[in-house]
């Protein structure tokens, strides 16, 4: 896995991508279980983001509203 | 020169003022201007009328006046509360006079009443002709049209420092429920009576020259007297308001018609403690404005979490779905793979046993062995009769067979009358076989016979 800055809607859709291959059948069972990995990896980042996001944004508006 | 036929300046004036008297004995309602006016200590109020020319504005007539302490006392009121304004220099009056000749004091008018309508009208008049002027001029949108910030924080105000009505204004805004801060500048200004004009004229030009510092012009006059409010009239005021490049608001502060620097200001409210309100509403709308903004913001960035979230929480459902699914499926076959095995394990074993279970029953009987010994040699034995029992049967069967076929050949049914029938190289079976006119062969015992078909029946 490479180690570039990885951003959220490539993640998502590196989710969705997996998924979907699964849903196909066009996993191996060798490759299930790394790539589910490399999926509950990607969806762990994008909940990291989206946790971050929610609270920088949060200090965001906490700190303009109580400028005033 | 004798005496005789000569009378003093005393008897003279005393003439006059017999003459006046008889002749002029009657009040006439005049139209004059007031030149000057003052009021005594006495309660008096002595006055200069004037009548000029319209064109010229030269004067051109000339009286005293008087209005008694007495008199005075209820017309000032009644003329103030009907017009809005007080008696001053420049003012057009109509009063009702009676002509007065006083052998030392000379010719003077004694004001009895006054009729304020001809004032309103004459101050209407003006005022209409001030507007005119400035509608003429092009200016009297012109302080409507400059944009007011949002949140006009640094304010100049034109006012007087101790009047009423700044103090208001003053408290009014640092009394604000919301905790807004204004920086306010003071321009100290005369704002009743003659000098009024050019002071508040003054101040503006003062602001003018810091005019970078300030976001908005406020001007208040200070409670007190509703009257000499002519000023707020002028032209020159008007005219200066109306194309101030900052937004003036006025809180002038009067009950009767607003007055024309009203008209012109960007807005007019009618109190020192409005003008300050607006202040603070204006503040607070852009707060509200800000803080529903805020909301949205919030708001939306929200929903685009939850929207994430339940993406990823739907995505992590789905792969746990999809690959149990696909665990269990490879599972399946495995265990097909396995039962498959197992029975396989099962076949072996039993033979296994089976065999073993020979092998010792082998083992354990020599007693079978013999047996079997005795039943192969019984076997042998049978074997050895075989060949002779088969050649024995064969013979019979042989005989057998040449008997039948013997009986079976055509030649020896021939002989006992039956006969065979071609047509074709084919026999003939039915009579359908055959139609009128065929020619068919006849086999007998010792030959043939060659016949045509003459009739057909079934």
């Amino acid at each position: 896995m490479t180690k570039k800055a990885l951003k959220y809607n490539e993640a998502i859709a590196e989710v969705e991508k997996i998924i979907s291959e699964i849903e196909d059948n066009e996993t191996d069972l060798d490759e299930l279980a790394s790539k589910l990995k490399r999926a509950a990896e990607l969806l762990n980042f994008c909940k990291a983001k989206l946790r971050s996001t929610e609270e920088e944004i949060q200090k965001i508006i906490e700190d303009f509203q109580t400028d005033q | 020169m004798s005496v005789e036929g000569k009378i003093t300046l005393l008897e003279l004036n005393n003439l006059v003022k017999e003459s006046i008297n008889q002749n002029l004995s009657t009040s006439y309602w005049v139209i004059a201007e007031i030149a000057e006016i003052k009021e005594h200590s006495s309660g008096h109020c002595y006055l200069e009328l004037v009548y000029k020319d319209k064109e010229t504005e030269n004067i051109k007539a000339k009286a005293r006046a008087t209005i008694w302490n007495y008199t005075y006392r209820m017309l000032k009121p009644y003329f103030e509360t009907a017009t809005g304004q007080s008696l001053v220099n420049g003012l057009t009056i109509l009063v009702n006079v009676q002509v007065v000749f006083h052998e030392f004091f000379g010719y003077s008018l004694n004001i009895l009443d006054i009729d304020p309508t001809y004032t309103i009208g004459e101050i209407e008049l003006r005022r209409r002709e001030t507007i005119n002027k400035l509608i003429a001029d092009g200016v009297y949108e012109m302080n409507k049209e400059v944009e007011i910030d949002d949140v006009p924080k640094r304010i100049a105000i034109i006012s007087s420092e101790n009047a009423a009505g700044y103090q208001d204004f003053r408290k009014q805004l640092s009394n604000n429920p919301y905790g807004y801060v204004f920086s306010v500048t003071l321009f100290p200004a005369i704002m009743q009576g003659d000098e009024a004009e050019n002071s508040i004229i003054n101040q503006l030009g003062n602001i003018y020259s810091q005019i970078n510092n300030f976001d908005v012009v406020i001007i208040v006059r200070g409670g007190g007297s509703q009257t000499d409010l002519s000023c707020f009239d002028s032209y020159e005021l008007a005219s200066n308001v109306a194309q101030f490049p900052l937004p003036v608001i006025t809180g002038i502060g009067h009950d009767k018609d607003t007055s024309v620097t009203d008209m012109v200001a960007h807005t007019s409210v009618k109190t020192p403690t409005a003008a300050a309100e607006f202040i603070i509403a204006r503040f607070n709308d852009a707060d509200t404005e800000l803080y529903q903004v805020t909301e949205k913001i919030s708001s939306i960035i929200k929903n685009l979490l939850d929207e994430n979230l339940s993406t990823i929480q739907k995505y992590s459902q789905l792969l746990v779905l999809h690959s149990t699914k696909e665990i269990s499926k490879y599972k399946l076959t495995l265990n097909t793979f396995v039962h498959r095995a197992s029975k396989a394990d099962l076949i072996i074993l039993y033979n296994s046993n089976k065999l073993s279970n020979l092998g010792n029953a082998l083992k354990k009987t020599p007693y079978g062995l013999k047996i079997l010994k005795r039943n192969l040699e019984l076997e042998i034995e049978k074997l050895k009769t075989i060949p002779n029992r088969l050649i024995k049967t064969e013979k019979n069967k042989v005989e057998f067979l040449s008997r039948t076929s013997e009986h079976l050949d055509p030649k020896n049914i021939l002989h006992r009358g039956y006969s065979m029938t071609y047509s074709n190289n084919e026999i003939i079976k039915s009579s359908k076989q055959v139609k009128k006119n065929d020619v068919i062969t006849t086999i007998l015992s010792d030959g043939t016979v060659s016949s045509i078909i003459n009739k057909t029946s079934n």
